[in-house]
């Protein structure tokens, strides 16, 4: 039912055209072999989960097919913000997330 | 008299020259076109429609609309359509309508489950909780089960749900507009003018079958020097000559979701006698609009007061409605009650067409309005200060008793007044259930007492009775208001304001009223708060009393407004109880959650078209029509219809298949294999993605060449395989598992767009792009030389596992040496539009050759046979390939690859873990069952963790014994042990072997 | 041995005729027959890409939800550097060979004629008709000729384009989903009536 903006086509598209991908900006070791076991349990099964303002990857499976970044609040699941692959997270202003 | 002898002699929206007949649990009746079945049924002074609840008590017809807590009926038509709970208020009349009561028997008059008015000692709030208990030496919830559910299940209840499946067609539609508007009275047609007017796309949804809402029901004054009954027609008219906007009515917006989408249900064909056999009954709406203006008005309270659920007993609103609309009154003698000034215009219109108005009651000590002033002046008998406690009467009310409340809290009596109606009203409770619904947040207005909208969350107005206005010019002027902001919302200009001239108007000064609930004397009898459930004053107080504090767990305890109605017109008086009995304010109490939908939607009109073979897409090959011809059997296969087996004369499943594998393996067989998964990976960094994505190494892989690729996920599991040929230095043809392609290149995908973006690598699925036909046994190269031409099929020249581009049946395909059965064997990948056409030549030299269309079935024991995975079959996301016994497709100089890590991962490397091997029974004919646990004892104790399970179990005609697969914890160890498999008729003893059956050498892949 | 024509998987399932309700208007419905080969433009080539395909096909590559036609060749949009070129023509016609020596190393083509199915719909009611699996808002005001959209309707992943101002719209959708997606459209242009054009 939501709206969400895809950073590539740059238009809102229905959200059934979206796949939710998991938390964002957690990045694969360039050489996970030199991880210890616990570090690399880490990257694998350990994710933030918060109340509030989440950075999540979307697909935009059934439009133009590109991963791109998201901040979701969780409370409000409202997709505050949405951005390129690869950008840093952006800072929200204040107002954005305090509802 | 025609249509009734409650029917007024003129007046009313119905044509009394148009005469319908109905019948009601059997009785032929009469109404006029235009009645609803509740005005048709009052008409002909029918008040007693239904049983209620639990207690089974007469109800009657309380409202005029969608609100109606007691009037659910059961509508039966032809061809097997039953409906139940409608409500009477809202089912259009038409001839030859059927409908009947719930929730008695043996009829309406006489029910034997009334009998629980009697004994509702037994069913205080909060029953469920404490009633249900068996005695301990019984098992758990056997009481519940077996005693209380069943004989509940009966007594207590609505309709009955049909049995047969439902007939009817349903539509559904996207749509998108500027505004939306949810409403179509006063005030809702104000606003849709003025955002039409301004420029907006808009759509105006009304829940009933005529536009209008209260200007429907007016009986006085006039907007603009127009007879106010007439200004509906008008605004509707000019709303029609705009070509942007749609007019829904019988169309309710009944959910009010994220980012202003809301959802209507229209209801299309149900007020039709004779519904086109094609057309929809229904459809849903999934509306997205830029702004929404609700405009959904206000709904009138009951009072609460000893046995006021009584037949006859009504809201006043609602007999102005019966009035002013339909042309019916509600008795001969009617009491008018309440504490608001409405009751005062109902005096006036009901003792205007001759109707004995015996008194009217006023709650407030001293009231002061035009209204009564009105009242005065036509000499109705008016008491103020004067309350009503309780009423008589069998299935009617006959007589209620009134009294005087006194300053410390205690009523006195103050008589008996006889009557065949009594018209109340509460006060009106605003509409907020979109706005609650669209996440605004509510407050509560002391002054009013009553919720308003407070903060909105998304774009949308309230206007009109469920914004606070007061009055139809303040109903109007906020909903012309709440038009011009939502145009200028979506971007229009703001226009020309109209004016709006309201005159001859018997204004309430209080518009929404108090909530009245005085103190109760204690007794037998019962005060309904909410009617539909059943809750009466003293089940609240006695949650109150045992110590509930949140309206929240109050509701739920007392069940209070979660009936079908949601508590429309019992949720304010609910909580001003609660909050008398706990000594707070109503905030205080809370507010339940508003939850879609506003009134019940058929799961019809929410499933519209997607049921039948519409239900899921359904993907069929190119072959597809060759193997239906053939008389095929299917089976679904992920969204896939494929071909199982291709049964001869009076073949079964099991001989079908045991001939096509022994033809396979004797001869030849063709297969249809399209629904393999397929991306062709293109771009100067291919080789080193797919490096990095699958176990094994391709940068060495030549082209012309191909591997059995495997795909772990990062956990290390196994989560895909299939052949992957190199086509040329910067282009593989990847294939995957049927059910695998999306998510793998999905994941693929994933890899290359967020991981190694640097990688020169493009992803296309050309899964519908080629049709494969799987050509697999010793003859396979005899059947498919003479067709190829431009390559050289030999041994030599095209070795087990190589690819090449040719034409196949003049055909230009990827001919790929590849083996799913451990024959001899050819995928011949040719572009779908070529596939039927080279199929049926390939398949002609089959079947010279002595062979034959093979389908899945035999596919997965040939594959069996050999002892291949099947992805999702063998692996359950918990098995890495050395579990399969496949640790030799790893490349072992490969720095990294997705899942590598996890692979030396301290579980991974244990030499217990479970390994894939063969089972064989003593019995050659046993047949183990798939999922079957593996154990070392025939019947192991309670709690002994098993060795493994059955993963595949087929029957071999070639080996001419069944045989099985399974993951055995240490399974490689245990070669020639014993162990069982518990089944239901008993263990059956097993041999632990290889998992490879037939041909362990793999000579036959040669040929 | 004689070489025989590819046939659509529609075929069958498209024979010409009039159904549904009666009425003036009816929707029209047609399988579009044409080449079709997916451009992928590579890495810092951008420019050389469309000067490649201007050069060819005299198409200046479209950007996000547009397409564009010039004489029997269109481009649309679909993804990031990512164009479907559709030509006229037998779909033998082999679009991918020009493509390719057209791009060189500018752009990887992959063929998908085959791979996917095209379908015509047409007529006063064809928004109605599309508004019934199709949540992209096809109004006048938000849509029209030239624009286009990659949209799953009726839950099949499609590209949808508006072709003129009929309005016509080109729905392209995978070829083994063809047959349920015609259906679907069958059942939702009965009742404002439909015929079956080749």
């Amino acid at each position: 039912m939501l709206l969400i903006h895809c950073p590539y086509c740059a238009m809102e598209r229905p959200e059934i055209e979206f796949r939710h991908a998991g938390e964002a900006h957690v990045a694969r070791a360039p050489d996970p072999s030199q991880l210890d076991d616990e570090t690399w349990a880490e990257f694998l099964y350990f994710r933030s989960n918060p109340k509030g303002v989440h950075a999540e990857r979307w697909r935009h499976v059934h439009g133009c097919g590109r991963f791109f970044n998201a901040l979701r609040d969780t409370v409000s699941d409202r997709l505050l913000v949405t951005y390129k692959a690869g950008e840093v997270r952006p800072e929200l202003p204040p107002q954005e997330h305090s509802r | 008299m025609s249509a009734g002898a409650f029917r007024t002699a003129t007046g009313g929206r119905i044509d009394r020259t148009h005469t319908l007949r109905f019948t009601f649990d059997g009785r032929p009746l009469q109404g006029c076109a235009g009645d609803t079945l509740a005005s048709a049924l009052l008409a002909n002074g029918r008040h007693l429609v239904g049983r209620s609840f639990k207690y089974h008590r007469p109800r009657g017809i309380v409202t005029s609309g969608s609100e109606e807590p007691n009037a659910l009926v059961t509508v039966v038509r032809d061809g097997g359509r039953t409906t139940p709970n409608l409500r009477a208020t809202q089912v259009e009349l038409y001839d030859g309508l059927t409908a009947i009561s719930q929730n008695r028997w043996p009829s309406l008059t006489r029910d034997l489950g009334a009998i629980n008015d009697k004994l509702s000692l037994m069913f205080p709030a909060g029953f469920y909780y404490k009633t249900f208990m068996g005695p301990r030496f019984l098992p758990e919830n056997w009481a519940w089960t077996k005693v209380f559910e069943p004989a509940i299940r009966r007594a207590a209840g609505l309709g009955r749900a049909p049995t047969s499946a439902d007939p009817d067609r349903y539509a559904s539609r996207y749509a998108h507009c500027d505004v939306l508007v949810a409403g179509a009275g006063p005030a809702g047609l104000a606003a849709a003018l003025a955002a039409a007017e301004a420029g907006a796309r808009v759509i105006v949804a009304d829940e009933q079958s005529e536009m209008g809402g209260s200007l429907l029901s007016a009986s006085r004054g006039a907007i603009n020097g127009v007879p106010t009954a007439q200004c509906a027609a008008d605004a509707l008219a000019q709303l029609a000559g705009h070509a942007r906007v749609r007019l829904l009515p019988r169309t309710t917006v009944f959910g009010y979701f994220a980012q202003n989408m809301a959802g209507l249900a229209e209801r299309i064909s149900d007020h039709d006698p004779s519904p086109d056999p094609e057309g929809p009954r229904e459809r849903l709406w999934q509306v997205r609009a830029r702004h929404v203006v609700i405009a959904t008005g206000a709904i009138e309270r009951p009072l609460v007061f000893s046995n006021n659920d009584r037949p006859g007993i009504m809201l006043a609103g609602a007999a102005l409605t019966y009035l002013n609309r339909y042309g019916v009154t509600p008795g001969q003698r009617a009491v008018i009650a309440g504490s608001h000034d409405g009751i005062y215009a109902a005096a006036l219109d009901l003792a205007g067409v001759g109707v004995e108005v015996a008194a009217v009651l006023d709650t407030r000590a001293d009231p002061q309005s035009a209204a009564m002033a009105a009242a005065l002046d036509a000499g109705l008998p008016i008491r103020t200060g004067t309350c009503i406690v309780g009423s008589r009467g069998h299935l009617r009310v006959s007589e209620i008793m009134i009294g005087a409340p006194m300053a410390d809290g205690s009523i006195r009596d103050a008589g008996r007044i006889p009557c065949d109606c009594l018209l109340m009203s509460g006060g009106w409770t605003p509409s907020v259930h979109l706005f609650s619904q669209s996440r605004g947040k509510l407050r509560f207005d002391a002054a009013a007492g009553v919720f308003l909208p407070g903060v909105s969350a998304q774009s949308e107005t309230s206007a009109g009775a469920c914004g606070g206005a007061s009055g139809l010019a303040a109903v109007i002027e906020s909903g012309a208001a709440a038009g011009r902001t939502a145009a200028q919302a979506c971007g229009f200009g703001l226009g020309r304001a109209r004016a709006y001239r309201v005159e001859g108007i018997l204004e309430a000064t209080e518009a929404t009223g108090h909530v009245n609930a005085p103190r109760l004397p204690q007794g037998m009898a019962k005060a309904f708060v909410d009617f539909q459930n059943d809750v009466t004053s003293r089940d609240l107080e006695l949650a109150a009393r045992e110590g509930f504090r949140s309206i929240e767990h109050i509701k739920r305890y007392t069940t209070t407004g979660m009936a079908t109605d949601q508590g429309k017109t019992s949720n304010m008086n609910a909580l001003a109880l609660v909050s008398g009995t706990l000594n707070t304010t109503v905030p205080d109490v809370g507010l339940t959650t508003f939850r879609q939908p506003y009134t019940p939607v058929t799961f019809g009109t929410l499933a519209g078209m997607a049921r039948g073979d519409l239900f899921d897409p359904i993907r069929r090959t190119s072959i597809d029509g060759w193997a239906q011809g053939k008389g095929a059997a299917f089976e679904d296969v992920g969204t896939w219809k494929r071909a199982w087996y291709f049964p001869r004369a009076k073949e079964d499943m099991h001989a079908a298949v045991a001939r096509e594998c022994r033809t396979v393996r004797a001869a030849v067989g063709v297969f249809d294999a399209s629904t393999l998964g397929k991306i062709e990976v293109v771009g100067p960094d291919a080789a080193e993605f797919l490096e990095r994505m699958y176990v094994n190494a391709f940068k060495a892989l030549k082209p012309g060449r191909c591997r059995y690729g495997i795909l772990l996920n990062e956990a290390g599991f196994v989560i895909d395989d299939g052949v992957i040929a190199r086509l040329a230095q910067d282009r593989f043809h990847v294939t995957t598992t049927t059910g695998g392609a999306a998510s793998v290149l999905n994941m693929m995908e994933d890899y290359l767009q967020t991981e190694w973006p640097d990688l020169q690598v493009w992803l296309t699925s050309t899964t519908e792009q080629w049709a494969v036909i799987a050509v697999q046994g010793p003859r396979a190269r005899d059947v498919i030389a003479p067709l190829v031409d431009g390559a050289d099929v030999g041994g030599e020249a095209l070795p087990h596992m190589s690819v090449c581009e040719a034409k196949v049946a003049g055909v230009p395909a990827r001919l790929f040496r590849v083996s799913f059965t451990g024959e001899l064997g050819f995928e011949i990948n040719v572009p779908v539009g070529a596939g039927r056409s080279v199929w049926e030549a390939v398949a002609a030299r089959v079947e010279d050759a002595g062979g034959c269309a093979y389908g899945t079935e035999a596919m997965h024991v040939l594959r069996a046979e050999k002892g291949y995975i099947i992805v999702g079959q063998e692996t359950d996301g918990t098995v890495i390939p050395e579990d399969l016994g496949l640790g030799w497709a790893i490349g072992k100089s490969k720095a990294d690859f997705v899942g590598r890590r996890s692979l030396v991962r301290p579980d991974m490397i244990r030499t217990d873990r479970k390994q894939l091997v063969g089972l064989l029974t003593r019995g050659r004919d046993v047949l183990l069952d798939d999922g079957a646990q593996v154990t070392s004892v025939a019947a192991p104790a309670k709690g002994t963790a098993a060795l493994g399970h059955v993963t595949s179990s087929y029957h071999s005609s070639v080996l001419g014994k069944s045989i099985a697969l399974a993951l055995v914890r240490g399974g490689r160890g245990l070669m020639g042990q014993r162990l069982h498999v518990p089944m239901p008729k008993g263990a059956v003893e097993v041999e632990v072997v290889s998992p490879v059956f037939y041909d362990p050498k793999g000579e036959k892949l040669n040929g | 041995m004689s070489v025989p024509e590819p046939i659509s998987q529609l075929s069958a399932h498209m024979q010409p005729g009039r159904f549904g309700a009666d009425g003036n208007t009816p929707v029209l419905l047609s399988e579009r027959r044409r080449a079709i080969a997916q451009v992928m433009g590579r890495k810092g080539q951008d420019a050389r890409l469309r000067a490649a395909i201007h050069g060819a096909f005299g198409l200046d590559l479209p950007h996000p939800g547009s397409s564009v036609t010039r004489d029997s060749a269109m481009a649309m949009w679909i993804a990031p550097e990512t164009w479907l070129i559709l030509r006229d023509g037998s779909p033998s016609d082999d679009l991918t060979r020009d493509l390719t020596a057209a791009c060189g190393d500018a752009a990887s083509i992959v063929d998908q004629t085959w791979g996917k199915s095209i379908i015509r719909v047409s007529g006063a009611r064809a928004c109605a008709v599309l508004a019934k699996g199709c949540r992209i808002d096809l109004h006048p005001r938000v849509f029209g000729p030239g624009k286009s959209a990659v949209t799953p309707i009726a839950h099949i992943h499609a590209v949808l384009m508006q072709v003129d101002a009929t309005p016509a719209f080109d729905l392209i959708v995978p070829s083994t989903l063809a047959r349920d997606f015609v259906e679907w459209l069958r059942l939702s242009a009965a009742e404002y009536g439909y015929e079956v054009v080749a």
